[in-house]
């Protein structure tokens, strides 16, 4: 594979605060790569840096091996779709599509216009104006935009946050299939684990303007390169016992060297979880094949650890 | 957008109106200050004022004061009742706001006809309503007092509006549970207006003040119509305008700004203080 | 909102007091069409008019506006073309010094806007006089054009606020998508952003119009022989003692503008002021 995104040594200074710290990047032609992050670490800001919004205070941006560093957005033939979509509220569906095409001086535009419509199943609602159309709808009309011109790559900050929990399953699964369908390269800003672990094919974890790991989700899961990751990454931060973690379902409840008193319990779907704190007070999150009243001290053995060494 | 170049074509895209500004207000008014301190010869000489003050000693001065200090009283006066009322909810009030704004509308020199009609001294309306109650025709613009008073009522009708609606602007920010609370405190009316919503309007207040207190001082058109026969500062400038030799004119033009800014300067004292204060 | 503690038995006194407030406002305005309408001898001719006349003719407006069409209907043009040239210009130099100052550091922004508004404090007369001299020099004395840009200066820097403040009001990130979308600096400019100010350059458009139509002091002295609408209407109502001619011209200037206000109405509002004053 070719790489196709490259960020070097990329710093990036509001005032006095800094937002990116020194981030080296490298997304591969056809990749599907998600940054996650917890709201406020710089996402949007990396983003905004890649497509040429935003200028680095230091380092450089390469694109199919070239330096953009300098270039100004329309110099840049990528698309980007923002958290909000960003329709132009005085053009209707058609000419919203059809806008990046005119500025491209593109020819056939209505042909275009309707082939990427047709792909969306968007086709129907061209003549509406953009406040008439549903959530979901916004969404397509916003991909198909971005479609339209054959962009050299898709960034994309976010774009399902706005959507309602069933709309957004839908849209998440869609925005999959195009991507393969097109094989093209997206880069995902998301702050929500499920988009990243459906989505990505490696996932970069951004936490204060620095990555702390970029590997595909099960690795995230199963080997975070340090506590906050374990921490940040899966339904449950990962348990810490001696300095190692381990994940809920590496225990086995019943008997062991290990105990915790339990504080609560919880259902998901058929499985049970049981929360409790151990006698170093850690909290401790347990799969548990039984019920436990609350108060009860429960053993249980570690399968499996993750040593995260002398790491903080 | 962080690019240097598009900050340069931004500064590109104000230029044209800075650069108005300052050929067609700055330098002119430079232009009159320093064309008062000079004679056609352009030498040095403080003549004008002398030549200005002995014509029309220190009246224009005092006059323009009291002008603008009772429309400014007036037209607070009014716009403070105007604005509570719209600040409340009452059957119309749409409709209300929306008469209380069409002053706003009819030009200055409109507003100076009708006033004229209205205080004529034969066949004005003003009489009629005099005779109604028992007094006998005024000759409205002929007195300094009865004048005042016309100019004062002609300038607040096209001016209290914007007052109202500068202070209504202002009454809306102050958040009704402030009320509330004055009043379970046992506040009345009174003390609920200045200790709640006057130092909460100081900012809206000061603005208010610049920007009628400007137009006060260079109330021009309605004096000019007839309706305020003693002099002004800007009457008074006016008629010493001569194209040929407008030097004296200027010395008056310059009296008139700096007046100005020695009342905006205190204005923004005031804004700045009450800020601190809020 | 409410400022104060609504006791809704106090609703009927406020209908009362706005009732009884606004019957003096129109009253003034009253005033004007009913000399316009009645025969003199009931208005101004009367020694104690009464506000209720009885006669009412079209002769009044027909005299002012035949006997004196010429006249009447230069100073007409004469204020039409200025009106639009300042609203023309108002809303093109509006427009665009906004849209830079909304992409220039706050520093600086905020010195220009202060520049702006420090001359908004400097009085017509002052700037008039010394223009007349640079005008009659210019060839532009007497002339709609150099009128319209001397009243340019009394709109400009309001108009630079109201569309400041619709600029603001935009959602941010249309501009940085149309930039991503390929448009240019200035292709966003005109086919993104002016579109969608177009409500507020528009409404500067008409303040700035209006303002003109209702102009004074540069207008007498600037255009004193080729007069304008307003300074018609002086030179009969003082100069001439024409009360019923001045009445008549009155009633034209006042229709479009009214017009205006009300159309206007949502911006006129005191925070447009108050945003563009505060600085
Ligand atoms: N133009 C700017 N000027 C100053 N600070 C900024 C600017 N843009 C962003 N920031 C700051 O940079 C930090 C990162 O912002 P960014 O929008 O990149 O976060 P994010 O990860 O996208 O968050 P979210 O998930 O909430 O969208 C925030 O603290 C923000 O306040
Ligand atoms: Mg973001």
């Amino acid at each position: 594979m070719t790489v196709k995104l490259e960020l070097k040594n990329v710093t990036k200074i509001y005032g006095k605060h800094k937002v990116i710290n020194d981030l080296s990047l490298t997304v591969e032609q056809g990749e599907f790569f998600v940054i996650l992050g917890p709201s406020g670490t710089g996402k949007s800001t990396l983003l905004k840096m890649m497509v040429g919004i935003e200028q680095p205070t230091s380092g450089k941006i390469f694109i199919d091996g070239k330096d953009v560093t300098k270039l100004p957005p329309n110099k840049r033939n990528l698309a980007m779709v923002f958290q909000n979509y960003a329709l132009y509220p005085n053009m209707n569906v058609f000419n919203n599509i059809a806008f990046p095409l005119r500025m491209h001086h593109r020819t056939n535009i209505s042909q275009r216009v309707r082939e990427v419509a047709e792909k969306l199943n968007i086709s129907d609602i061209l003549g509406k104006r953009v406040n008439q159309i549903s959530g979901g709808q916004q969404q397509r009309v916003a991909l198909a935009r971005a479609m339209v011109r054959k962009p050299a790559m898709f960034l994309l900050d976010e774009p399902l946050s706005n959507l309602d929990a069933r709309v957004r399953f839908s849209a998440r699964a869609e925005l999959k299939r195009i991507q393969q369908e097109l094989e093209q390269t997206f880069v995902f800003v998301t702050h929500d684990q499920k988009e990243a672990e459906a989505l990505g094919d490696r996932v970069a974890v951004l936490n204060k303007g620095e990555f702390q790991q970029i590997a595909p989700y099960k690795e995230l899961y199963e080997n975070p390169a340090n506590p906050w990751v374990g921490d940040f990454v899966g339904d449950f931060p990962m348990n810490l016992v001696d300095g190692k973690g381990f994940r809920p379902e590496w225990a086995s409840v019943g008997s062991g060297d290990y105990s915790m008193v339990v504080e609560s319990m919880e259902s998901i779907g058929d499985v049970s979880f049981i929360f409790g704190s151990d006698s170093n007070g850690e909290h401790i999150v347990l799969r548990a094949p039984e019920k436990y009243p609350i108060g009860t001290t429960v053993k249980y053995t570690v399968n499996r650890f993750k040593d995260f060494g002398n790491q903080p | 957008m962080k690019w240097a170049k598009d900050e340069l074509t931004a500064f590109l895209l104000i230029l044209p109106a800075l650069l108005y500004v300052v050929i067609l207000a700055f330098i002119p008014a430079l232009e009159s200050v320093y064309g008062s301190f000079t004679n056609i010869h352009s030498n040095f000489t403080l003549y004008n004022y002398s030549f200005v003050l002995n014509l029309y000693g220190y009246s224009p001065i005092v006059n323009t004061f009291i002008v603008t200090a009772s429309a400014l009283g007036f037209q607070f006066l009014i716009g403070f009742v105007v604005a509570s009322l719209l600040s409340k909810q009452f059957k119309g009030r749409t409709v209300f706001s929306a008469i209380f704004l069409l002053p706003f509308g009819v030009a200055t020199i409109v507003t100076a006809v009708i006033f004229h009609d209205i205080f004529s001294s034969y066949g004005g309306y003003a009489n009629t309503l005099v005779r109604a109650f028992g007094g006998s025709a005024l000759d409205w613009t002929g007195s300094f007092s009865t004048s005042l008073l016309v100019v004062v009522l002609a300038d607040s009708w096209k001016n209290a509006p914007i007052v109202s609606l500068i202070l209504l602007a202002g009454m809306t920010t102050i958040p009704p549970d402030l009320y509330s609370q004055a009043m379970v405190d046992g506040a009345g009316t009174l003390r609920r207006f200045f200790h709640i919503t006057l130092p909460n309007l100081a900012p809206f207040i000061a603005i208010a003040l610049m920007v009628r207190g400007i137009s006060e001082f260079n109330i021009f058109a309605i004096a000019k119509a007839g309706l305020f026969p003693s002099p002004l500062l800007t009457t008074m400038t006016y008629s010493l305008f001569d194209i040929v030799n407008p030097h004296p004119s200027y010395a008056g033009a310059t009296i008139l700004l700096g007046f100005i800014m020695i009342f905006a300067f205190f204005i923004m004292l005031y804004r700045d203080r009450s800020a601190k204060v809020a | 909102m409410v400022s104060e503690y609504n006791n809704p038995g106090s609703h009927k006194y406020f209908f009362i007091i706005a009732l009884v407030f606004s019957i003096i406002v129109l009253i003034p305005m009253y005033v004007l069409v009913i000399i316009a309408f009645a025969v003199p001898s009931q208005t101004i001719a009367a020694y104690y008019p009464s506000l209720i006349p009885t006669k009412f003719t079209l002769s009044n407006l027909m005299h002012a506006f035949s006997g004196y069409s010429s006249i009447l209907e230069a100073a007409f043009i004469k204020s039409l073309i200025t009106a639009t040239i300042v609203g023309a210009l108002a809303a093109f130099l509006g427009f665009h010094a906004s849209y830079g100052l909304s992409k220039l550091p706050v520093r600086l922004s905020s010195l220009i806007i202060s520049v702006l508004f420090f001359s908004t404090m400097i009085p017509s007369l002052t700037i008039a006089i010394p223009i007349s001299v640079s005008f009659l020099k210019a060839g532009l004395y007497d002339s709609a054009l150099g009128l319209a840009l001397a009243q340019e200066l009394v709109v400009l820097p309001m108009t630079i606020f109201m569309i400041t403040g619709t600029l603001q009001s935009l959602p941010k990130q249309i501009e940085l998508q149309a930039r991503v979308d390929g448009a240019g600096f200035f292709q966003s400019l005109y086919s993104v952003i002016f579109p969608l100010a177009l409500p507020g350059v528009l409404a500067a458009f008409l303040l700035s119009w209006m303002m003109s139509w209702d102009e004074f002091t540069f207008a007498i002295i600037l255009s004193p022989v080729h007069p304008t609408l307003p300074i018609l209407i002086y030179l009969d109502s003082t100069a001439r003692g024409n009360i019923l001619y001045a009445s008549a011209f009155s009633l034209i200037v006042t229709i479009p503008v009214i017009l205006i206000t009300m159309a206007l109405s949502k911006f006129i509002k005191g925070n447009y002021m108050a945003s563009g004053l505060t600085g």
